[in-house]
């Protein structure tokens, strides 16, 4: 066998060949497919999902493999499911890759940045979803206006309630039957409940404020009576005594523990993040949700039979309001999706009562439709009988983080509360510097 | 004009007057002269050449273009809008800048974080790479295991570090506050108190210094012995030595690892997000830490880019400076 002879103009010309019909192939249209309409109709149809929250991407996986959602959907659907952090959605949005829908997203941010459409249309057409059969303010969280934001459909029940270690309270001597429910109660309990060393290094800390629900903004507001944010006006109300006043309170918590003791436990891995201190036990308080109650058995088996929950505080002034929040995580579409019908499909089977079995079975989350919170067994986690059977004791309901800046002034409430409790400016200062920051950022970011 | 050799040499000839010799170099000019006649009258060999020659560095210059130059200008492009990666940029003028020096409340915090944090850690990270690579240039005992030691932070994953500094300082569970505790002595809130931030931080970055000291190593041993000997014969002690050879030798790798670390210091990110996240109560929100958090926490990319170029602006302006001092205390041997 001979190798032939080949010039370097030849071998140049070849290549450059190669290289421009890869290219002129790279650049096609993907997915284009040959004319005629059966080769078309016999694609696979693919629904694009993104889900905020990791945990909830496999139990999405499985309700996609249901039957019930395949004859919906057709047998040859595709889904895909994958987690993303606002950057990554961000990032594919602005890159055109953008998913068919969402889920523990920026509900607010994203229908006032007009990225996501209106579902009514959607729903009113739907055989599956009832919205008079689901929780009237878990519906309205998806309501603004007259548009719909979304489709409620993956969780959405009651989201306060002080939850509590009852093996710390009964070691140091607490009563179980006198539950603290104003904030000066709390206090007692976070003092006899905070554990330090002989060097005055905190071991345990009775109630961290910063941690789970009590970090938001609508959790301290709605406790003292207030609402920083107005719906309807689209306007910011920081600036207020109460707010002020909640501020200060939440600032004794850390105060009595330290800033710095506060911020080391915060820093040890695995204790800065959402109820990880609670589950480390090193906090004994926690104002969380209901789902509180399933997460603690799925995080730490062993100290879920000691969970216990009851009403959120309120000041004295307050004192016999039982307030609450509850909230959709829905499910957005996109404009751009290219399967907006596929996403449609899988929000209303979320209203049926097998996918929401494996929710509630897998994370514990619950969807606020009424048939099926009669089905679920109070004691399935411990804890979970508070929430289900307070529902109609509720005083004082808000719709929470309906504002579409709520994240951002999220993190400003905490930064602005820090500078409180290490008595680096007022609490007047701080709510009216909060007030300042929203107003900025609300114009900042082109919403005015 | 006499054609197109005539308009050439009649070009170059200004650069035979050196600027800065300040006398004619003829074999220069001719030499330029004449390359300037030949790009004007190339041979067909040599536009094959040329042809081929671009053909192969094409990659690279579309890399570069795509790469470096189109995102550069689109920051810059996008500096001036508000851009949330969500809609389209709105055109706002320089009013992302006018905002960040007069109406953002965090900036000068953040500058002022910055400033100290080069400042101190910058002359501290080359002042102690400087001294312990001469230490580790004397005949001290397992020196081989001492360069490795000192170097291996320098090529640990900041992740990695970071994990380790964590359990080290931390106020409660801490390896240092422990042993502190275990003798009665104060706790020392390193990550969390913000007075002690910052210094915790610039801790963490000179002991990550190793690759300075190994290049300090290297220029070092390029130090003539000749020179030390002869400053011996004159009667110079070891501080003299070190003061009037080792210095002005060693300078102009000073100035290299000054000027890197003031690029680095400038831009530090990773150690500071993973320890700190800026906090406490923003003490450790570092320029590129709050650059981030604007772009991907708050989606701002527009005031993101802003901040992109006002930091560019301010490492040429730091370097301009350093560069220029450099008259002063740098020794090129005989070419100053």
């Amino acid at each position: 066998m001979t190798i032939p002879n080949i010039s370097r103009r030849a071998f140049l010309r070849t290549t450059g060949l190669v290289a421009g019909t890869t290219a002129l192939a790279a650049c096609a249209v993907p997915g284009a497919a040959p004319a005629g309409g059966d080769t078309m109709a016999s694609e696979p149809k693919t629904i694009e999902f993104v889900s905020g929250w990791g945990s909830a991407v496999e139990p999405f996986r499985e309700i996609a493999q249901l039957d019930s959602f395949k004859a919906l959907a057709g047998e040859d659907t595709e889904f895909n499911v994958r987690p993303v952090g606002l950057e990554d959605l961000a990032a594919a949005l602005a890159a055109g890759d953008t998913p068919d829908g969402g889920s523990n997203i920026d509900y607010p941010g994203l229908w006032a940045r007009g990225i996501v459409i209106d579902c009514n249309d959607y729903v009113n057409g739907s055989d599956i979803i009832d919205p008079s059969g689901v929780l009237e303010p878990v519906w309205n969280a998806a309501v603004y206006g007259s548009n719909l934001i979304g489709v409620p459909s993956v969780e959405g029940f009651m989201w306060y309630g002080m939850n509590y270690n009852a093996k710390h309270v009964e070691e140091v001597g607490l009563d179980v039957d006198d539950l603290p429910l104003t904030w000066e109660a709390v206090m007692e309990w976070h003092v006899e409940l905070s554990k330090f060393d002989e060097g005055g290094n905190v071991i345990r800390m009775g109630f961290d404020p910063v941690d789970a629900m009590a970090a938001e903004p609508d959790f301290i507001s709605h406790s003292f009576g207030h609402a920083w944010w107005n719906d309807e006006e689209q306007t910011f109300h920081f600036d207020h005594e109460l707010m002020a006043l909640g501020i200060e309170t939440q600032a004794e918590f850390f105060r009595h523990i330290g800033p710095d003791n506060f911020a080391g436990l915060r820093s040890v891995e695995g204790q800065g993040r959402w109820g990880g201190s609670y589950y480390a036990e090193v906090q004994s308080i926690i104002m969380d949700g209901y789902w509180h109650c399933g997460e603690t058995v799925s995080e730490k088996p062993e100290l879920a039979p000691f969970n216990r929950s009851a009403w959120p505080p309120v000041p004295a002034f307050r004192e016999g309001a039982k307030i609450q929040a509850t909230g959709a995580h829905m499910i957005q579409i996109f404009k751009e999706a290219n399967n907006p019908d596929g996403m449609f499909n899988f929000a209303e089977i979320m209203h049926t009562n097998e996918p929401m079995n494996i929710i509630f079975d897998s994370v514990g989350w619950i969807m606020g439709v009424k048939s099926f919170i009669s089905t679920i067994d109070p004691d399935t986690y411990p804890g979970l009988r508070f929430y289900l059977e307070s529902v109609d004791e509720v005083t004082d309901w808000i719709i929470g983080r309906r504002c579409p800046i709520h994240w951002y002034m999220y993190t400003q409430v905490n930064e602005l509360r820090e500078q409180v409790y290490r008595d680096f400016m007022t609490a007047e200062e701080a709510v009216a510097e909060m007030q300042k920051r929203a107003e900025a950022e609300w114009e900042a970011q082109g919403l005015s | 004009m006499g054609g197109a050799g005539t308009f050439v040499v009649a070009r170059w000839r200004p650069v035979q007057q050196h600027p800065v010799a300040g006398f004619l170099l003829p074999c220069q000019g001719d030499f330029m002269a004449a390359s300037a006649q030949k790009v004007s009258r190339y041979t067909p060999g040599e536009w094959r050449n040329l042809r081929l020659g671009l053909l192969f560095v094409s990659p690279w210059v579309v890399g570069f273009v795509v790469f470096t130059i189109y995102p550069l200008l689109a920051s810059l492009y996008y500096s001036l809008t508000r851009y949330d990666l969500l809609r389209p940029p709105v055109f706002l003028g320089i009013k992302n800048y006018t905002t960040l020096f007069f109406d953002d409340p965090h900036f000068w915090n953040v500058m002022g974080n910055t400033i100290y944090y080069v400042g101190v850690s910058v002359p501290l990270g080359v002042g102690s790479a400087f001294i312990i690579a001469n230490m580790l240039n004397s005949r001290v005992v397992a020196r081989t295991f001492f360069r490795g030691i000192i170097y291996i932070p320098s090529i640990v994953p900041a992740v990695a570090s970071a994990m380790v500094w964590d359990f080290l300082m931390n106020v409660q569970w801490g390896a240092i506050n422990g042993l502190l505790r275990f003798f009665g002595l104060p706790v020392i809130p390193f990550l969390s108190n913000p007075a002690w931030s910052k210094p915790s931080l610039i801790l963490v970055a000179v002991w990550a210094n190793g690759a300075a000291v190994v290049i300090f190593l290297a220029s070092l041993q390029d130090v003539p012995r000749a020179l030390y000997e002869a400053a011996t014969v004159d009667g110079a002690n070891i501080w003299h030595r070190f003061r009037n050879v080792t210095i002005p030798i060693t300078s102009p790798i000073i100035l290299f690892n000054l000027i890197m670390g003031l690029i680095v210091a400038f831009q530090e990110f990773t150690i500071p997000w993973l320890l700190t996240q800026g906090g406490p109560m923003n003490s450790t929100e570092f320029y590129l830490v709050h650059l981030y958090r604007n772009a991907f926490a708050y989606l701002r990319m527009g005031k993101a880019s802003a901040l992109a170029w006002i930091l560019l602006f301010i490492i040429v302006v730091f370097t301009i400076l350093v560069f220029r001092s450099s008259a002063r205390w740098v020794y090129y041997g005989g070419d100053k």
